[in-house]
């Protein structure tokens, strides 16, 4: 009985290990999947007449990208942008702007990142207003928008280095000019560089955002179709929102011009 | 055991009794406003009254079913009185809450409307059925309708154009049609002329002509009822005297109207089936008489040069008009590369204009073939294929570069400014660090070992510093400080450890102790004070002379002490006299 026990016990071990094992990648498979994606980019890029072809070979570029991501447990802002690009150039707006979004999510401060969701935007549908104050901001608060929170965090380790050592050092020489200059700047960027930790944390945390995917939604007023819609038209794929609230199968949505509705869950992700 | 069984069953009893009387409070009604007369086809306004509940109720609209019903919103019309009588305020609250919905009346008669069902508060109410006169409009010279088809017999898919003239001789309000086929589902329907208006002479008779005109088009065979056309409108009958006639006139409010409804005659359209002998290849449906032309440029180029197609279709009526399907054209499909996807077609100077990049895949082809578009021919009773004339082509090979035509000067503009564009989309990523995994937690990274070091090993430094400071290095002036501090208690545990005979023997211990003191306490140095030292310092720092004067004489009579002990009277007393002095000191000094 305890044998037969064990015997049950090593199956289903060895079945969970295997599954984990199936369910992610090796950094060979890994390098494979990542060396023919960009192969079917390529040619995608040099199909110039066939729209068909170049399709198909962008999608087969996604799936790979996607591969690995999914299953390789890779975040990387240049992988999520390689898999943009491709979107973008299949000419499915809505995804292309989704990973932009998770690419600058990871690093803020990359150009080519910023370059190509400009580009993205300005092929939508829709134009929604971005409020004034938000630019204002941004560009008064630059390096809570434009650095990623890795660098953040290495800016605030840094400054918080040189806080202790100058004070360290000021209780056994004594003030001076340096050193108090020192002391004062590191200081103030370490309040700058932790509150914008802490509000991009927290806003992380509380405040979802997400991109609309299908080719067109309704946005209701509730979530239901028996609501009126919250739009004169549609709602079309690449629309930003910030996630109010989720429903079953219901997303609760703010514009960036604060008007609001309840999509289908369906047709959106978030980012 | 009875009077329990008696006492509970009135408790329960008398509990129903209560909740039934806050139950029946809420009572359910139904009602239409009757102040208008309400004709056949007529929108009516039906509302559901909830009293003594603040909420809107569920109904069940279904019994309403026939007559229509949207709703039209709610609202709580609850009214709140405060009376007081003799000082007493009593408050009396009326519960209301009115749902509002808009029925359409059916056919003139009696109409009954049916009690509803609503559920308010989780209890099940039914309204009053209602009794409404349906009015049916009376008819009138004064209004005239005439509704004409281009033609009553037709082929399926051919467009037939429907005139509706509406003759008005006098003042009139809202109006409203009833034409059949504008909502019959065996018809395509689509705009031909919007309503236009005209002041015309009609038999002697000045009167206000209302036309517009829609394309029908069938959609099967068969012979097609279009019933008889009508069109009800609210007549002005006459006027309503009241004392304020001018403001009346200058606007008008006190015109009566009176609803009349007058018929056109009635319709039947013959819609003939199209026939299947000789059916071109590519028809689709185009019923009527069209024509097709093309042009292409440019008509000398190289293999795979783009060469911009216009296709130009007119007729009669273009909306059926589909783009010509150009894969199933031999000669076009296996000779030029066309993109699958289409741009939308447009409308200029009454023709449909559909525009193509194709590419020429040879340098054999010499034309672009005919496009034919094949229509039903109403006219002729046949089929039709209208064609394009070929357009002829010059295709080369494809040039390729030489260096001579590099270096050639002749067409290369030269000097021109490098100009970048900086809009577009960069390209993507390749190097092996596309797969670093890069993903950021803020908790993982506060311990991870790299920015474990960079934050906490600084803060050791600077804590560790802080502590040896505070508790190894101290400066003279905290040492001194620290001696100032402790100066008072040293000096009184030294004094009650003074044995009484030893102050006989070694008076000398109590002036070492008293110059010690004021030594720590003042900052001096003990071995060299004398008893006027003492004396000084202690006036210097408290300004008490008294206690001055006795410390220095108690100093002075130990010194002395030393040489001749015996005459000294110095005993246990005088240390309590010196801890004393020691005390008034402490109290009464500066530092």
């Amino acid at each position: 009985m305890i044998a037969r026990s064990l015997l049950i016990c090593l199956v289903c071990l060895l079945f969970t290990a295997g599954l984990a094992a199936g369910d992610t990648l090796s950094k060979e498979q890994i390098n494979a999947l990542f060396s023919q994606a960009n192969d079917a980019f390529r040619q995608a890029n040099s199909t110039v007449d066939d729209t068909d072809k170049s399709n198909s070979l962008y999608e087969e570029a996604v799936l790979s990208y996607e591969k690995i991501i999914r299953q390789g447990h890779i975040e990387n802002p240049k992988l999520y942008y390689n898999l943009a690009n491709a979107y973008l150039l299949k000419g499915d707006i809505g995804r292309a702007i989704l990973d932009y979004r998770r690419a600058e999510k990871l690093d803020k401060s990359d150009s080519d990142i910023q370059k190509n969701l400009t580009f993205a935007r300005g092929r939508r549908v829709d134009k929604v207003e971005i409020k004034t104050e938000k630019q204002v901001l941004r560009t008064l608060v630059f390096w809570h928008y434009d650095f990623s929170m890795r660098a953040k965090f290495t800016v605030a380790c840094v400054c918080f280095a040189v806080f202790c050592l100058a004070l360290a050092v000021m209780i056994w020489f004594g003030r001076r000019a340096l050193l108090t200059t020192a002391t004062g700047i590191s200081a103030a960027l370490l309040v700058c560089f932790i509150g914008s930790l802490a509000v991009e944390g927290y806003s992380h945390a509380a405040n979802l955002s997400g991109v609309v995917v299908a080719a067109e939604v309704v946005a209701y007023q509730g979530d239901g179709q028996n609501y009126p819609p919250s739009f004169k038209a549609p709602l079309h794929a690449g629309i930003e929102f910030e996630l109010v609230e989720r429903r079953p199968g219901w997303f609760h949505i703010k514009l960036a011009d604060d008007s609001d509705g309840w999509i289908p869950q369906n047709t959106a992700e978030i980012i | 055991m009875i009077k329990r069984w008696i006492y509970i069953s009135a408790v329960i009893i008398a509990a129903f009794a209560v909740w039934d009387a806050s139950a029946a409070d809420i009572s359910v009604s139904a009602s239409v406003d009757t102040s208008k007369d309400v004709y056949a086809g007529d929108d009516f306004s039906y509302q559901i009254i909830i009293d003594g509940y603040d909420q809107p109720g569920q109904p069940d609209l279904s019994p309403l079913a026939v007559f229509k019903p949207r709703g039209a919103g709610g609202g709580n019309n609850s009214q709140t009185s405060i009376s007081i009588v003799n000082g007493r305020t009593t408050t009396n609250v009326v519960k209301r809450y009115v749902m509002n919905y808009v029925l359409t009346a059916g056919p003139a008669g009696i109409m009954h409307i049916p009690a509803v069902t609503v559920t308010v508060n989780g209890k099940q109410y039914q309204t009053n059925e209602i009794v409404l006169t349906i009015v049916k409009p009376g008819t009138t010279d004064q209004l005239e309708l005439e509704v004409t088809l281009s033609q009553e017999k037709c082929y399926a898919g051919q467009p037939v154009i429907l005139t509706v003239k509406f003759y008005v001789y006098a003042n009139i309000g809202d109006y409203q049609f009833d034409i059949l086929a504008l909502t019959n589902d065996a018809f395509y329907v689509e705009d031909n002329e919007a309503t236009k208006q005209y002041r015309v002479n009609r038999r002697n008779r000045e009167a206000i002509l209302l036309t517009f005109s829609k394309v029908l088009i069938p959609k099967h065979a068969g012979d097609i009822d279009l019933g008889t056309p009508s069109v009800s409108a609210d007549v002005a009958a006459g006027r309503t005297r009241s004392r304020d006639g001018f403001f009346d006139d200058f606007f008008q409010s006190n015109v009566q109207y009176k609803r009349f409804s007058v018929s056109a005659q009635p319709l039947k359209l013959s819609v003939l089936p199209l026939p299947q002998q000789d059916k071109p290849n590519g028809f689709y449906g185009l019923v009527g008489r069209y024509m097709i032309s093309a042009s292409a440029a440019p008509t000398k180029v190289s293999v795979g040069d783009p060469i911009t197609l216009t296709i130009k279709v007119g007729g009669e009526y273009l909306k059926p008009v589909q783009w010509p399907d150009l894969e199933q054209i031999s000669g076009l499909s296996e000779n030029f590369k066309m993109p699958s996807q289409k741009s939308s077609p447009t409308i200029e100077n009454g023709l449909k204009v559909f525009t193509q990049t194709i590419r020429p895949a040879n340098d054999k082809i010499t034309e672009i073939p005919s496009i034919p578009l094949a229509y039903f021919d109403a006219d002729k009773g046949q089929y039709v294929v209208a064609k394009t004339d070929p357009i002829k082509l010059e295709v080369s090979p494809t040039k390729i570069l030489t260096t001579a035509d590099v270096e050639g000067q002749d067409f290369t503009p030269a000097g021109r400014e490098v100009e970048a564009v900086k809009k577009g989309i960069s390209a993507n990523y390749e190097s092996p660090d596309c797969l670093q995994n890069v993903r950021f937690s803020l908790a993982a990274a506060v311990t991870s070992p790299v920015y474990l070091i960079s934050w906490a090993a600084p803060l050791l430094v600077l804590i560790t510093s802080v502590l040896a400071k505070v508790f190894v290095h101290t400066t003279p002036e905290q040492a001194a400080r620290k001696r100032r501090r402790s100066a008072a208690g040293n000096a009184v545990s030294q004094l009650k450890k003074i044995q009484p005979a030893q102050m006989q023997s070694h008076p000398e211990l109590l002036a070492y102790v008293m110059k010690q003191y004021i030594g720590e306490r003042f900052d001096k140095v003990a071995g060299s004070l004398t008893a006027d030292d003492c004396m000084q310092t202690i006036i210097d720092r408290t300004g008490d002379s008294a206690s001055a004067n006795h410390y220095k004489d108690i100093v002075s009579r130990c010194d002395a002490g030393r040489y001749a002990p015996m005459q000294q009277h110095l005993d246990s007393a005088t240390i309590d006299e010196v801890i004393g002095l020691i005390r008034v000191i402490e109290k009464e000094s500066k530092i």
